[in-house]
């Protein structure tokens, strides 16, 4: 089953880009260059995952992210030149499921809309993920190094980890994890996330200072990158 | 003791009370047959007068001091009650009526000077004499006068040529009503006068003995005082009434100003400015408003005539003083205390207001930059994008890309590099316009080759109809500079061209100089816009892609004043823009040279 993307930008080149990458990897991409036409192709089309630019010429992204947000929940990537955080904190507190900023690499890009893909049609759970440091067991709560030992987590970092790795190479925002661990009166309380994640990073990577695994999104989340 | 006051009642009050308690030391006298000493009944009119004299208005100490002398002459020893101006006693009582009222007069004014020496309030006395003087105006006073004058010494004669038939209360009962006469037209001090004057003419010609000042009837004397009393206590009622309506009058008129005050605070005349007006218009003084800056004041607003010597300095603030010119009544005085304070209020209030226009002409321009950068940062950002997407996508491995995929991805990569270097180029020029750094170097040109170079730098120059003859004079100008501006017009014409008539390049000879025209069919632009078109950075935020940030207009018209000429936007007749650059032409025989 091939799947399909939206994508909503009105420069041309980057469009031209978009569309001969995801052809080549088999998605169906149907382009729009302004905001109003953007809205349209997403209900006819129903894609898997729409890109959005936000400086569109007829509306703002983010009002097409509200327009989307209030029938769909397909996962919107958005592709934007704003690179200050009160913009990324806009377009995701609208409702957006990721933020790359221009200019951008073809690879993460296409990393990020593999990853809204398979969130957007979940496969059946892997029960195991499996990285080249350690490997996580979901069904039985339990993490192995490679060399055989056993992880101890407590259970708030084990909470942590098991939201990160079912979203693995998605955005996962501050705001959903405090919820999905501490519940909704804790959604401001983002100094616990730097706590907790810098001991579930002195646990599981192999050099903490530059994580590979449990990495940080500035002003936005985290991220379990996982290829 | 910043409290402490010296007690003062006015003549009005103090006469009729003096009056009063002289007449009960009489009475006491009277019953006492002779177990009070002379001396003691004299001592003690001189008490009450020396009392009532330091309490009162220094002038009242006179008639005070007569009639404590009167009292102290006729009840001060046996026979009581009988007037005997010449005798020995009546002497020594004049000498110590005189003194104790002198004393009286003299504590009275130094213990006002002393106690309100710390208050700075000598003003608040002298108006106080003021408004006792002015209860009635002098020229009533004048008339009363002038009555009393008149009737008394009429009455008199009349009175006395019917002396057979009238007995003595009859005639005081007529001079009763001469006195009240004059009260009502003349106010307090001339009924005074007139009551004096009443009493004599009565005790010289209708006392017995008489035509002398000696009353041998006790009863005669006891109606003699009774009337100066009744007369003296009419005239302080006609006073006190004058007096009264005059202060309802000046309150009304402190009302009305403070209303003002209130209302300026709330409409439009809210300043210092406005408040010294409306306190101007309730007293008429020349008042000035100083501010302190560092050492020195200096002046803020100030109405009315301020030339002479300020007759007060009014402290508002550690750093506000009011200086007055004009002389202040103790009512002016309350209406400035109010005023002032609520010019330093209307100064705050005036200084709060231009700073929040200041912060919020700030925060415009904050604004205004934040969106410029928006702007700038996008179209930067947006053809590196382009570009690093293409190459990115080139780089990767895990497809193998067709001849049709890379040549567009690579003709993407090449179009935006040229987008990017065309912007950085403008941003360059902008800055060196704006800095001053464009050294325009001078030459005789040829419009031919300058339009053919700036048609070949443009994407879509090749689509522009040219009609450039070969026989016009070279112009004066930097080659360099005007290629960037021929080519940034062109640049604009085609973008708005697309899909249409193509954009035409046109030179001519203009007058005494030289017009190269480029001419668009787009939709062209309204007259009252024409001049924005040239100002830079006219687009803000992101959401535009069309236009870019509008530099290139900014910077032809830049260039092209830069080598002396000018560049003008008007109507392509049938729809569209018309860019018309008028440079000088080089002088002929320097080409024939």
């Amino acid at each position: 089953m091939t799947s399909s993307v939206v994508v909503i930008d009105d420069e041309p080149a980057i469009c031209r880009a978009l569309r001969i990458n995801l052809v080549a990897r088999e998605f169906g991409v149907v382009v729009a260059h302004d905001g109003a036409s953007g809205l349209a192709a997403v209900a006819r089309e129903r894609p898997d995952v729409v890109i959005l630019d936000l400086g569109l010429p007829d509306m703002d992204g983010v009002d097409v992210i509200h327009g989307l947000r209030g029938w769909t929940s397909t996962p919107i990537i958005v592709l934007s030149a704003r690179e200050q955080e009160a913009a990324k904190v806009a377009a995701l507190d609208a409702g957006a499921d990721d933020y790359v900023t221009k200019p951008f690499g073809m690879d993460e890009l296409l990393a990020r809309v593999r990853a809204a893909v398979r969130r957007s049609a979940p496969a059946a759970d892997e029960p195991t993920i499996t990285t080249a440091d350690f490997s996580i067991d979901l069904a039985a709560r339990l993490v192995t190094s490679t060399d055989g030992t056993t992880v101890r987590l407590t259970p708030t970092e084990w909470a942590i980890l098991e939201v990160l790795a079912r979203n693995r190479g998605r955005l996962v925002t501050q705001r959903q994890l405090l919820q999905d661990v501490w519940g909704p009166a804790y959604e401001s309380e983002t100094n616990y996330l730097r706590v907790y994640l810098a001991q579930l990073r002195r646990k599981l990577e192999p050099d903490p200072p530059r994580p590979r695994y449990l990495l940080t999104e500035p002003g936005m989340g985290y991220r379990f990158a996982y290829a | 003791m910043n409290d402490a006051r010296w007690p003062t009642v006015g003549a009005p009050f103090a006469l009729p009370v003096g009056s009063t308690l002289l007449l009960v030391v009489a009475a006491v006298a009277a019953q006492s047959h002779g177990r009070l000493s002379a001396l003691a009944v004299t001592l003690l009119c001189g008490l009450v007068v020396a009392g009532m004299s330091a309490m009162s208005d220094p002038i009242a100490a006179l008639p005070l001091g007569a009639i404590g002398w009167l009292t102290a002459t006729s009840f001060a020893q046996s026979p009581y009650g009988e007037l005997h101006p010449g005798s020995h006693h009546a002497a020594l009582a004049a000498v110590t009526l005189a003194t104790s009222a002198a004393a009286g007069l003299v504590a009275g004014l130094l213990g006002r000077m002393t106690t309100s020496a710390r208050r700075g309030a000598t003003l608040i006395n002298m108006s106080r004499l003021s408004v006792l003087a002015s209860a009635v105006d002098r020229r009533r006073q004048l008339w009363a006068l002038a009555l009393g004058a008149v009737v008394l010494p009429s009455l008199t004669a009349i009175l006395a040529a019917a002396r057979d038939s009238l007995n003595l209360g009859d005639d005081l009962l007529f001079f009763l009503l001469a006195v009240v006469a004059v009260a009502i037209v003349g106010g307090f001090w001339p009924a005074i006068v007139a009551a004096t004057a009443a009493s004599l003419l009565v005790n010289w010609y209708f006392t017995e003995p008489f035509h002398t000042f000696t009353i041998a009837q006790p009863d005669n004397l006891l109606a003699l005082l009774l009337f100066v009393l009744v007369a003296i206590t009419v005239s302080s009622v006609v006073h006190l009434a004058a007096r009264r309506s005059q202060q309802a009058s000046r309150s009304r008129v402190e009302a009305e100003a403070l209303l003002q005050l209130a209302r300026s605070v709330l409409g439009e005349d809210d300043t210092p400015a406005g408040i010294l007006r409306h306190l101007h218009d309730a007293n008429r003084l020349g008042l000035q408003l100083l501010e302190r800056v560092g050492q020195e004041w200096a002046p803020l607003a100030s109405v009315g005539d301020l030339t002479g010597v300020p007759t007060t300095h009014m402290s508002v603030r550690s750093d506000l003083l009011l200086v007055v010119h004009g002389s202040l009544t103790r009512h002016d005085r309350q209406l400035l205390e109010a005023g002032s304070g609520q010019a330093a209020a209307a100064l705050d209030r005036d200084r709060l207001r231009t700073q929040a226009a200041q912060s919020e002409a700030l925060a415009a321009g904050n604004r205004m930059r934040t969106a410029l950068l928006a702007a700038v940062s996008h179209d930067l950002r947006t053809p590196l994008a382009s570009i690093k997407a293409g190459i990115s996508s080139l780089r990767q491995t895990d497809v193998s890309w067709g001849p049709d995929d890379e040549a567009e991805l690579l003709e993407d990569i090449e179009e935006s590099t040229d987008r990017l270097g065309a912007l950085i180029g403008n941003l360059l020029d902008m800055s060196r316009l704006q800095t001053g750094a464009v050294q325009p170097f001078v030459q005789g040109t040829s419009v031919e080759e300058i339009a053919a170079l700036a048609l070949r730098s443009v994407p879509g120059g090749s689509s522009v109809l040219v009609d450039v003859p070969e026989d016009l004079p070279l112009v004066q100008t930097d080659a360099g500079l005007l290629e960037r501006a021929i080519a940034n017009l062109v640049s604009n014409a085609t973008r708005y061209a697309a899909g249409g008539q193509s954009p035409e390049l046109v030179a001519h000879v203009d007058g005494d100089g030289l017009a190269i025209e480029v001419v668009d069919h787009g939709p062209g632009v309204a007259p009252a816009d024409r001049d924005r078109i040239f100002e830079p950075f006219q687009r803000l935020g992101d959401h535009d892609m069309t236009t870019g940030v509008g530099l290139g207009l900014a910077v032809a018209r830049g260039f092209v004043e830069a080598v002396g000429g000018t560049l003008t936007a008007s109507e392509t007749p049938g729809g569209g823009l018309t860019m018309t650059v008028r440079l000088p032409v080089l002088p002929r025989q320097v080409v024939d040279a």
